[in-house]
């Protein structure tokens, strides 16, 4: 049995409570939105062989370095394209080929020489470019032409070969 | 570059037999460095003593000579010695010709030109200059021959005899630095236009170096590129003249830009990462290594979103508290300003170093992530099973809370809506989730049949400060279909205090029940409740039915219908809904109160008892 004194205070009661206002409160179910896939960050970087001559480029090796390549800041009309294998452009690298003769006439002549500056038709040299996992493919544009595209199996078994040991 | 040459402290790497490659001098990361690498070719496997000795030598003249020495610290030496089967190299123009097994077939007398040294077996030399940890397409060779002799296109070639250093370094101004030689043969007359290379010109005033002239003895003096007339030098006696010589101010000038463009004064940034995030409040600290000379007085300068915040260091820290939260674009920017460089056409001395800053408030963020009804189609009055999960979706930790589930007739909250219960869900971890198991609802026999949203809020309490505070619930549409006939007393919990409604606690801001009884079957009808604290059993006879309650003063007290007791007699709506108020507020704590409510239909024409509800505790607590 409770004891009178509540049921005393209880009879002193009279109170009314208002309508509490509406709470409104903006709680809906959200949903982050999809992500696009990020791109890939390069992973160390290729040291490209490339030899040929004005009609055709080739890359003959390739050695994987761990670290990133360096700076590249300078144009060039000359560029390696990494694209993936969709065909989208991963990035672009310019090439020094100012040290050749590229003139399409003059394949075939035998080097050239200046005072003591050496002027062949015949490329070979050294390129990097960074090591994208995504990569399918390299091209190599000299003003505006494909001179050289390395792909498929063939990119694959050259960057396998040239992995560290 | 001298500590590092001096102890010789060498990366000795040997990669496939009869290779190794060196680091001779390291002044840093690869990826920032200008890196020279040299072969040898001519060298037996037993003169590779000679083979280091002569890289020793020549890296020891290459720094103290100018531009190399005062940016010798934007440069790395690497060497790699593949053994020759012979020493020296083809001599085709003696007689008779000498011919040598060498690994890259370095010969004399190429394209014509006695003094001429180069390699034919470049794919070879290519190959192995792949080997050093990293190359800038430009590759030095030394012959061991002691012919003079050397020549340069992608590779710098030497003999390593008297000259060796002073030639290989002039060779180096052709490959590396794209220079012109300053000689001439006599007699020999200029017909082209103006020369790619910067130190040769067409212009008798030597307006290509105009920057220059005047100073450093730089003028214009006719005699270059082969031609003694027709084509202009910028110095009467320059290194890619003459041996022995210094490189004058054009040719330095461009040494330095050339170098720029694989190496910059701004060294190993940290972080490295280029995207940082910093939560508030926190102090992170941007920094990097300046490469600049000292005699460069280069200019730094800090940016934040494009306002300078900071100068003439190597270091910024930002406090997060101090920008908004969101994303910023810190930049560090180094501008050389050597002597060696008075025109930078393409900007290589201004360098830039931007990190995206994100500024997080460290807050955690609770998410309902799953949220599933045992049943999305069932009847008032009945019950179902709710699983939820809850994920910490923030970036610090979130203490333990409650899970509120409720139906909403309108997707927006509000104290129209009815709460169904909770669920207590413990600490969680950023990225952490918890699943408190399936929780038991009833769905209450008042709730109008038709579609309802069903709702789990996390933190519905808001108890915990989140990062944000709009995406704590999930609801789900589901179909509510009629009661069974009978009556049922419920006490409705509004959503705006959803607390234990069965429990009032006094000392609390709003106690304050909803007695609300439904009997889907008997609109019009009358209600009436009743209020005692004396127990269940045996109740209380009443027109062939028993009322689950003894009666009592307190009950006496409700059928006063006085007081706190607002119609707690009534007609059933359209829906056979009676709504009855039970506020407590302002009384007096005295002692804990264990009491029922029960309620009676009536026929509203002749008071014919028509049913009785169960009855529904009601405690009053401090």
């Amino acid at each position: 049995m409770p004891s009178f004194p509540v049921l005393g205070a209880l009879c002193a009661l009279a109170l009314t409570v208002s309508a509490a206002a509406t709470l409104t409160l903006a709680r809906h179910a959200t949903s982050p939105p999809a992500a696009p896939p990020a791109p890939t960050e390069p992973d160390g970087h290729l040291v490209l062989q490339i030899e040929g001559d004005a009609r055709a480029l080739q890359v003959t090796r390739i050695t994987r370095k761990p670290d990133p390549c360096g700076p590249a800041r300078f144009t060039s009309a000359s560029a390696i394209v990494v694209r993936d294998a969709a065909g989208s452009e991963l990035g672009r690298v310019p090439l020094d080929l100012s040290l050749f003769d590229l003139d399409p006439a003059h394949v075939g002549r035998p080097l050239h020489v200046d005072g003591c500056v050496v002027r062949d038709t015949r490329v070979a040299m050294l390129a990097n470019v960074p090591h994208w996992p995504d990569a399918a493919s390299l091209e190599i544009v000299h003003e505006g032409r494909v001179l050289g595209v390395l792909a498929g199996a063939r990119y694959e078994a050259l960057v396998r070969a040239g992995a560290p040991r | 570059m001298s500590r590092r040459l001096a102890a010789c402290a060498l990366l000795l790497a040997p990669v496939l037999p009869g290779q190794t490659v060196r680091t001779i001098v390291d002044n840093g990361p690869t990826s920032n460095r200008y890196d020279i690498v040299i072969l040898g070719d001519g060298y037996r496997d037993v003169e590779q003593a000679r083979f280091d000795a002569d890289c020793m030598t020549f890296a020891a003249a290459l720094f103290q000579k100018e531009p190399y020495r005062t940016f010798s610290r934007y440069f790395n030496v690497h060497t790699v010695f593949r053994p020759s089967r012979e020493s020296g190299a083809d001599h085709p123009d003696a007689n008779p010709p000498i011919v040598r097994d060498t690994v890259y077939d370095a010969t004399y007398n190429t394209g014509g030109t006695a003094r001429c040294l180069y390699i034919r077996n470049t794919s070879q030399a290519l190959a192995d200059a792949a080997l050093a940890p990293a190359n800038e397409g430009r590759v030095l060779v030394l012959v061991n021959d002691p012919r003079y002799g050397g020549c340069a296109s992608t590779f710098a070639v030497s003999y390593n005899g008297t000259s060796m250093t002073e030639v290989q370094i002039h060779e180096m101004g052709h490959s590396v630095g794209g220079l012109a030689d300053e000689y001439w043969n006599a007699g020999q007359r200029w017909n082209g236009g103006e020369p790619g290379e910067p130190n040769a010109t067409a212009n008798s005033s030597g307006s290509k170096w105009s920057h220059w002239l005047g100073s450093n003895g730089i003028g214009a003096f006719q005699g270059c590129r082969y031609c003694e007339f027709g084509l202009w030098r910028p110095h009467d006696n320059c290194l890619m003249r003459n041996l022995g010589r210094p490189h004058c101010a054009v040719c330095s000038e461009a040494l330095v830009l050339r170098t720029h463009r694989s190496a910059i004064a701004i060294d190993q940034p940290q972080p490295a990462a280029t995207t940082v995030s910093v939560p508030r409040p926190s102090r992170q600290t941007f920094s990097f290594t300046n490469l600049a000379p000292q005699s460069s007085n280069a200019a730094i300068t800090w940016r934040l979103d494009g306002v300078q915040v900071a100068s003439a260091t190597t270091s910024y820290a930002l406090d997060s508290t101090a920008v908004s939260v969101g994303r910023h674009q810190l930049e560090v920017e180094v501008l050389d300003r050597t002597p060696f460089v008075r025109h930078d056409p393409t900007g290589l001395l201004r360098q830039v170093h931007r990190w995206t800053v994100d500024v997080t408030d460290a807050r955690p963020d609770l998410v309902v992530t799953a949220f599933a009804p045992s049943a999305t189609s069932f009847a008032a009055g009945g019950a179902i099973d709710l699983a939820t999960t809850v994920r910490n979706a923030g970036t610090a930790a979130a203490p333990a809370h409650e899970v509120a589930h409720f139906l909403s007739a309108d997707q927006v909250l509000g104290s129209d809506d009815v709460y169904l219960g909770s669920v207590s869900v413990g600490a969680l971890q950023p990225n952490q989730s918890a699943s408190p198991g399936r929780t038991a609802v009833r769905i209450p026999a008042f709730v109008q049949p038709g579609t309802w949203y069903l709702g789990a809020a996390a933190d519905f309490a808001g108890a915990v400060g989140e990062s944000d505070e709009g995406n704590n619930a999930h609801l789900v549409p589901v179909q509510i279909g009629q009661p069974a006939c009978g009556p049922v007393l419920e006490l409705r919990d509004p959503m705006l205090w959803p607390k234990d409604h069965k429990t009032l606690h006094l000392a609390s801001l709003l106690p304050f029940a909803q007695p609300t009884v439904t009997s889907r079957c008997t609109p019009g009808d009358t209600y009436l409740i009743v209020w005692g604290a004396s127990g269940r059993s045996p109740g209380t006879p009443i027109g062939g039915y028993v009322v689950p309650l003894n009666l009592d003063p307190l009950s006496e007290l409700s059928l006063s219908f006085r007081g706190p007791f607002a119609s707690f007699i009534g007609a059933l709506d359209a829906q056979g809904i009676g709504r009855a108020s039970f506020p407590l507020v302002g009384v007096p704590y005295v002692g804990d109160l264990d009491t029922d409510l029960a309620a009676v239909v009536f026929a509203g024409s002749d008071w014919r008892v028509l049913g009785v509800t169960g009855a529904v505790g009601l405690a009053l607590r401090q």
